[in-house]
């Protein structure tokens, strides 16, 4: 594997955070013309509205940086190019917590009726069911792919995912017959992903700590991560603890996609391509991968809901931002993979 | 050796359990459909249910989907379910003999399956399209035809029209600026051309997101601050009425700047048939007026 100086490492690091920050700015400049108008509104609008604006571009770093993360992450932990967060059915655990929450949601919060903090949570709609789905799915995943002594095992914990997400997707359907008459078009925009100008500063904060937390935690597992790319019995001779390595991955991961669930809901292949992207243009190193995916993945999914916000009026409203990833992603990704290297 | 046999008697336990409950599922599935003569109708429609209560038809429902079941008077909650557009237990609706079947599909997208069933067994598919006042005269005079209740139907339509002129010819000469908001995350409000937008219309205000698509967009916050409502109406169907600013169902509506905000005309539209296209429309028009008209926390109107 060939390795990186500090001087290119510290100028990749650099450029990719001028160029996210770059980028943060040009999205609060980007926006919706006026209603029934097509045009697209380029300038920096009035403080209310640039208000909004930055709740939104923000929760969208957010959630990028997150899936980007833990894409990451996942690859690594997983040895698996087509890991991403949802691969483990995280993904249909939220989503799980979503129906259940339109379902159920009603008598939850008449229960909860009497305790302000409570209600307040709830009031936040589905972000927080969604991250209950979530847990639990990475949780019963986390328990199905241990092997006895405790290891994580990188086969076990993907066919676990792949019947979670089975079983996940089995509940939406059951759950699906029981959604109350006119709830059915918010679980159809939850599942293509969805961020909010609504979506409360608290969960924001929450979220962006949470990311911030995994990303630290992630940033001292490099060098590691390196190394374990190789065989088991490589690794091992060469001092590295997989099963803590695996943990400790294993549990950031969880924790960055949480992050991104709570601002907007599953994303698609946004965790997927940006450390492929990343690998393409970069290099293998995972030191560099765990600043770079993130932040690529940051500009990829602020850009893609600066265009759904901006484009409304040309689709007879708003789209779901997960069309937009898939969409643009997919084909880049396929582009790439015909100029397959060895960064696969 | 014993646990061995335990489990192969826990086994057929288990198979003879469950040939019990089929059995008498078989037994009260059939029960249910006695053959009668005259029209039956099965719906999966709630609208077009609710229609045909309204239109006095009501004993020719013979079964409805799962989403009618709230919205039935408590006499008729006992009716068979046939499943839903999407998947519709087409050995049941045999079994309930209808004459007719009520779908809500573009044509194209009706099964082949049930085509064939429904002309095999002599049931006229009726395809409903409720999403204009135009097409619920139509849908009414059709329901009233295949029910046997048309004269009915007609008489129906009649008052409605009359009540819905009345209530065009009381329209203010300024009406506020309205949003009707159906689903919050994301944001999907009432639009052009169809039907809740003619409501707001006769209700007294200007939808002012018309402008924002057809049908029912999805708009984000920043096109609502730019649209600037005098009045905002949030649906939440079923839900209990909203408390005042502070309800956190409405509390983050009242940050926006907006002038519904500032004017404390923020309002939660709990009817569970607000959204649906019956001959109550006249109703729903004049409680919709009640809450354009007035302050949104004044509940006293609406008694």
């Amino acid at each position: 594997m060939k390795m990186i100086t500090t001087g290119r490492f510290q100028t990749i690091m650099v450029s990719a955070i001028a160029v996210t920050v770059l980028v943060f700015m040009l999205c609060l400049a980007i926006g919706p013309g006026a209603p029934g108008s097509r045009a697209i509104a380029i300038g920096f609008p009035p403080s209310d509205i640039l208000q909004l604006r930055l709740t939104r571009v923000g929760a969208a770093a957010i959630a990028g940086a997150a899936l980007g993360l833990a894409g990451v992450l996942l690859q690594g932990l997983l040895r698996n190019p087509l890991a991403d967060p949802f691969v483990l059915g995280i993904s249909s655990g939220s989503t799980v917590g979503v129906m259940a929450w339109i379902v159920f949601g009603e008598a939850l919060s008449e229960s909860c009726s009497g305790h302000p903090w409570l209600e307040e949570l709830l009031a936040n709609g589905q972000a927080i069911p969604a991250l209950a789905g979530a847990g639990a799915a990475t949780w019963l995943v986390f328990l199905l792919g241990r092997r006895r002594g405790g290891m994580l095992d990188p086969m076990t914990l993907i066919l676990s995912g792949v019947v979670i997400s089975t079983i996940g997707g089995a509940l939406v359907m059951l759950l699906n017959n029981l959604v109350p008459y006119g709830a059915r078009a918010d679980i159809l925009d939850y599942m293509f992903g969805y961020i909010s100008e609504g979506t409360s500063h608290t969960l924001v904060w929450l979220a962006l700590l949470a990311f911030l937390a995994a990303w630290a935690g992630a940033l001292t597992l490099g060098g590691a991560m390196n190394i374990a790319s190789l065989s088991d019995a490589e690794a091992h001779s060469l001092g590295i603890k997989l099963s803590s390595l695996r943990f400790s991955s294993f549990a950031l991961a969880a924790l960055a996609t949480a992050a991104s669930i709570t601002v907007a809901g599953p994303i698609g292949f946004v965790g997927l391509i940006s450390p492929h992207v990343c690998r393409g243009l970069f290099g293998p190193d995972h030191r560099q991968l765990l600043i770079t995916s993130p932040l690529s993945a940051a500009i990829f999914l602020m850009l893609s809901d600066t265009f759904v916000r901006s484009t409304g009026a040309w689709f007879n409203g708003e789209l779901p931002v997960g069309v937009i990833t898939a969409l643009c992603g997919g084909p880049f990704f396929l582009y790439l993979l015909t100029r397959r290297r060895t960064w696969m | 050796m014993a646990w061995r046999n335990m489990q192969i008697k826990s086994v057929f336990w288990m198979l003879g359990w469950l040939c019990g409950l089929t059995l008498l599922g078989g037994c009260a599935r059939h029960s249910s459909a006695g053959h009668k003569t005259g029209p039956r109708v099965v719906s999966t429609v709630p609208a077009a249910t609710q229609i045909l209560l309204q239109i006095g038809a009501a004993k020719t429902i013979v079964g409805v989907s799962p989403w009618d079941k709230p919205l039935l008077p408590q006499s008729m909650r006992n009716l068979p379910v046939v499943g839903n557009y999407l998947h519709l237990d087409e050995e049941l609706v045999l079994q309930l003999a209808p004459t007719a079947l009520l779908l809500q599909e573009s044509p194209d997208r009706i099964p082949g399956g049930i085509v064939a069933m429904a002309r095999n067994n002599g049931i006229h598919i009726v395809n409903v399209h409720l999403t204009t006042f135009h097409q619920l005269y139509r849908t009414t005079m059709v329901l009233g035809k295949i029910s046997g209740f048309e004269k009915r139907a007609g008489i129906k339509i009649q008052a409605l029209k009359a009540q819905l002129e009345r209530l065009a010819a009381g329209r203010p000469q300024k009406p506020p600026r309205v949003v009707y908001i159906i689903a919050v995350n994301p944001v999907r409000v009432v639009g052009a051309d169809n039907f809740m937008d003619e409501e707001v219309t006769l209700a007294g205000g200007v939808n002012v997101a018309q402008r924002c698509g057809e049908g029912f967009p999805v708009i984000t916050r920043e096109t609502l601050v730019q649209l600037d409502p005098q009045v905002l109406l949030i649906a939440a169907p079923g839900q209990p009425a909203v408390t005042g600013p502070g309800d956190p169902r409405v509390a983050s509506w009242f940050t926006l700047p907006i002038a519904a905000a500032y004017s404390r005309h923020i309002d939660l539209i709990t009817w569970r048939r607000a959204q649906m296209l019956t001959l109550q429309v006249g109703s729903i028009i004049k409680r919709l007026r009640k809450i354009i008209e007035y302050s949104g926390f004044d509940r006293s109107v609406l008694k």
